[in-house]
């Protein structure tokens, strides 16, 4: 039987892959299932879920928008971390470096609902995923200064993404009005 | 759709041995991954292409427990076998999905 976590993974990387990929998810999940050893089933479900991410990048867009998106995130995570220490130190320039920070929501969120607003929903959710962490990772450290400063760039961050991604999905559903579709050819 | 010719990579051609050792055998996805020691992230996109190119048949095998999903088996084709012996020959010349020559 195959772990929970890992069948988690597998269920997520079999949403992700394009269709006619799927039938690979099931051959990775039907391998980790005669794995007896739970962290390795869980190596081979992420591999499968990194390979389904691989192939839904080559075909989708958006998706690989997202990936971006999560990239950048990883990068945001970097800049925090100077973030928490100088938090630490009450820098002056604080403030003027996490405003620029939540301000890059808006547009990216903008830009991400207008080019497919019938995703606005999923966009709307991803993008403050990563103040999400932060905020739980710091409740976890325990710092009251911390998660309260954490929570403000949560609540910062969600109302900027909210105005952002409302923003482009009616954007972004009026062109998709105005413009008429294009026949296909076959 | 048909994949563009690309060059083969060092990991694709490692599967491609473990594939040749089975001696026509269909293998699975964790002894290849024992025989090459890749990850499942590398082995079944490698797979999935090779498959595109037709360099090797798959097919799904009834497990012998009840319960437990089919498994997906693998084995070179001809092409395939052909295909092994061409990067060998020439490795840097040799492309994935080029008409031969």
């Amino acid at each position: 039987m195959t772990d929970r976590l890992a069948d988690t993974l597998l269920r997520l990387a079999a949403r992700i892959a394009p269709s006619e990929r799927r039938p690979w998810i099931e051959a990775v999940r039907a391998e980790a299932d005669l794995i007896g050893d739970r962290s390795e089933a869980l190596r081979w479900a992420a591999g499968g879920l990194l390979a389904a991410m691989g192939w839904a990048a080559r075909k989708d867009l958006v998706f690989l928008a997202a990936l971006a998106f999560m990239g950048y995130c990883g990068l945001l995570w970097v800049q925090d971390i100077y973030l928490q220490a100088a938090v630490a130190k009450g820098a002056p320039f604080l403030d003027a470096a996490v405003a620029s920070q939540i301000w890059c929501y808006l547009p990216i969120s903008a830009l991400f609902a207008a080019w497919r607003p019938d995703r606005a929903v999923v966009v709307g959710a991803l993008m403050p995923l990563f103040a999400w962490i932060v905020f739980v990772r710091s409740l976890l450290m325990g710092i009251p200064s911390q998660w309260s400063f954490d929570l403000w760039c949560l609540y910062e961050s969600t109302k900027y993404v909210f105005v952002g991604t409302a923003l482009g999905a009616v954007v972004g559903w009026a062109l998709r009005r105005a413009v008429p579709k294009r026949p296909t050819t076959d | 759709m048909p994949a563009a010719p690309r060059r083969l990579s060092p990991q694709t051609l490692e599967v491609l041995t473990a594939l040749e050792g089975g001696a026509g055998d269909w293998l699975y996805g964790l002894e290849i991954a024992a025989v090459t020691g890749l990850k499942s992230g590398s082995l079944y996109p490698i797979l999935a292409r090779l498959a595109d190119h037709g360099l090797l048949e798959d097919r799904w095998v009834e497990s012998d427990r009840p319960g437990r999903p089919r498994r997906h088996a693998y084995r070179l084709t001809g092409a395939g076998r052909a295909a092994l012996r061409a990067a060998r020959l020439d490795p840097a010349a040799f492309k994935l999905g080029a008409a031969p020559a």
